[in-house]
């Protein structure tokens, strides 16, 4: 130990250096208050042995000094005086000294009050090493914080938001949420939204969720069905996450033109239909376990479906939503929510849940993250028609002079296992079949596509589709027959013409079924255009300069025009 | 916070029982105490006694899964038992009825 002695005696100033030096200690000198402010700053003792009476500067300001003298360690300071008074001892300990022995030194009194103090001065040093530790660590801690909420705030693209029909709110139980709300529209101007909540919340759940985003938008945008996205979206949280992390998850896909959804909710509260008079119209329990818990064979995508007949909302919420306690610990709960939705559309119902659920949280500790989402669902289909697809490369110039031909025959194995759209859409991208052109060619494909597998292959009956109700029975059908489908073909071909000096795609699809009455279901439809079967078919013909049906009408043959 | 892990073993069987708030917070107990019971020879049962809990959340759901994994690996038959019905209404959102079973 380095000891700074401070005595303006030359003999006791001689006396204890060669005491400390018998301990091994080494020492610095000075023989008044002045010398002793210098050498500490030049010689950075470990202690300091202060007189009180000295000529030039006394021991009470010269402790006074050192200690304004910014060091980052903290140095004892014992005062050796004659004086005994209780009141000179005070002095002594307000000027900064840590404690004072009477002299003449008592030796070993001395020694016993050195190792105290170094036991506080070690203690003390060990309190300034954690504090730097921790005020590191708070530093990092905040550098990596920001980090990932640049991170996250970019993954989830605001611009891919329908602030015209999805209304969410996303609050976090801390500085990241678990919870996450997503928009994507397919090729098809198909609107899926997802509700995500990772378990936890925090940094660690904003983490977890993190997986599912970039799936979702990639395989929306390619025209993946929803039970195809779902599944990928568990393969994948499963792959990624340990065995106690998950995702639940309420994912809808809503198709205007149609007025249907799909649905699928795995570990989500309920998801509701409120129709524009507060009425709700269907509820969605959720009916899976969430993603990344089962594995690929033993989860279940297969949706649940809807068709709305009354404009309305659906409504989604996270569990942090029923589940967020007052300062009492009483639940918000989905009986209060459910009744705040009662109110008519265009009262402001989504702020009011906001709201109340704002007052109700109002002086006790979040827990968990809330989200809470609506999308919108009216009767014209404003929403609908052509989607722009930014993302895609742009249609080139020179593109007239493309040709290009493409046939494709599906067995019933086929049929039953690929998602048939996505993988002709991916071909397509490659083709340089972009921008408005890519929708175009989604729809039309897609709905010549369903009309062959639905009624040419699975011979599923059209008419079930008159009767709103009878439309989910009619899905139900379609998906217990492609299960058990043992024969049939569907054969897709479409080529890149030049017609005339004008950029064509054609595309014709044929099933091996029995054909239809094409030309009878055209007049119905013209005659009765509210009617619900065959409007597809009726967008189709308006986006195609030419679109017939040959044989029996098991083969549509359709052109359409590339600008 | 009035929350609680504890367990007990007899012969083959296992009892391990929560109490109050189940959620992250309890974890380090939930572990001590189930790694107790995993490392016990001979047992084949557990049942996880749910009866005292009046609040779960999904780490401790993320807990239950961990469980069961690691009992699976032990041919450890784990049952939760007694949940109360605010926890049952959580574990049947969650459709934990078909990876456990539940009375």
């Amino acid at each position: 130990m380095k000891i700074l002695v401070v005595d303006d005696s030359p003999e006791s100033l001689l006396l204890l250096k060669q005491h400390f030096l018998t301990l091994g200690h080494e020492t610095l000198t000075a023989t008044n208050g002045a010398e002793a402010v210098t050498a500490y700053q030049d010689g950075l003792p470990d202690l300091v042995i202060m007189d009180v009476e000295m000529p030039v500067m006394n021991g009470y300001q010269a402790t006074a000094r050192i200690r304004h003298i910014d060091h980052r360690r903290w140095v004892p300071i014992l005062f050796l005086s004659a004086n005994t008074d209780d009141s000179e001892r005070t002095k002594g300990l307000e000027a900064g000294g840590d404690d004072y022995l009477v002299k003449p030194v008592n030796l070993f009194l001395l020694n016993n009050k050195i190792l105290a103090l170094r036991r506080v001065a070690d203690m003390q040093e060990q309190v300034a090493r954690y504090a730097r530790q921790l005020q590191a660590n708070l530093e990092q801690n905040r550098d990596e914080r920001l980090l990932a909420r640049y991170l996250l705030d970019h993954i989830i693209r605001q611009d891919k938001a329908e602030p015209d029909l999805v209304t969410s709110w996303v609050s976090p139980a801390q500085h990241f949420s678990g919870d996450v709300v997503m928009t994507a529209r397919s090729p098809g101007n198909e609107l899926n939204v997802l509700l995500a909540d990772a378990t936890g919340h925090g940094l660690s759940a904003a983490i977890s969720v993190i997986p599912v985003i970039e799936s979702f938008y990639s395989m929306t945008e390619k025209g993946f069905s929803l039970a195809s996205i779902v599944r990928e979206l568990n393969r994948k949280v499963k792959q990624l996450l340990p065995i106690d992390r998950f995702v639940a998850a309420a994912v809808i896909s809503i198709d205007f033109t149609n007025r249907t959804i799909r649905i699928w909710n795995g570990g989500a509260p309920e998801v509701f239909f409120v129709s524009d008079g507060g009425n709700i119209l269907r509820t969605w329990q959720s009916t899976q376990p969430a993603l990344g818990i089962l594995s690929d064979a033993e989860f279940d995508s297969v949706p649940q479906f809807f068709y709305w007949q009354e404009a309305g909302e659906v409504v989604m919420c996270s569990d942090g939503l029923p589940e967020a306690e007052d300062s009492n610990k009483i639940p918000f709960s989905m009986t209060q929510f459910k009744q705040l939705l009662g109110r008519p559309y265009g009262t402001g119902r989504f702020n009011l849940v906001k709201e109340s659920l704002k007052a109700h949280i109002e002086g006790s500790q979040q827990l968990d993250d809330i989200s809470l989402v609506t999308v919108r669902c009216c009767m014209e289909s404003a929403a609908a028609g052509l989607a722009e697809q930014s993302s895609q490369s742009q249609h080139s110039a020179d593109a007239g002079h493309s040709c290009w031909r493409l046939k494709l025959c599906l067995g019933a194995q086929e049929i039953k296992k690929l998602d048939v759209l996505p993988l002709i859409m991916n071909w397509l991208d490659q083709l340089h079949i972009g921008g408005h052109n890519r929708g175009q060619a989604f729809l039309v494909l897609s709905e010549l596509f369903n009309n062959a597998l639905d009624h040419g292959i699975l011979k599923l009956d059209s008419q079930f589709k008159q009767d709103p109700h009878g439309f989910e029975q009619y899905i139900e059908l379609r998906e217990a027959r492609l299960s058990a489908l043992k024969e049939g073909t569907v054969e897709v071909e479409m080529e890149r013409l030049n017609i005339e000096g004008q950029d064509r795609l054609s595309i014709k699809v044929k099933d091996s079924g029995p054909g239809f009455d094409f030309v009878g279901m055209i007049a119905k439809r013209e005659s009765a255009p509210d009617q619900f079967s065959g409007r597809g078919i009726m967008l189709v013909k308006q986006l195609c300069i030419k679109l017939e049906y040959l044989g029996n009408g098991n083969e549509a043959f359709a052109i359409f025009s590339l600008n | 916070m009035a929350s609680n892990v504890s367990s007990r073993v007899s012969d083959n069987k296992a009892l391990l029982s929560l109490n109050g708030r189940f959620d992250f917070s309890i974890h380090r107990d939930f572990r001590s105490n189930y790694e107790t019971i995993l490392n016990t020879a001979g047992v084949n049962e557990l049942d996880v006694d749910l009866n005292g809990v009046d609040y779960i959340d999904s780490s401790a759901l993320g807990m239950l899964l961990l469980l069961r994994e690691k009992a699976t690996a032990k041919n450890i038959k784990m049952t939760l038992v007694n949940p109360k019905d605010s926890v049952r209404q959580v574990l049947e959102v969650a459709n934990f009825g078909r990876l456990f079973s539940i009375t």
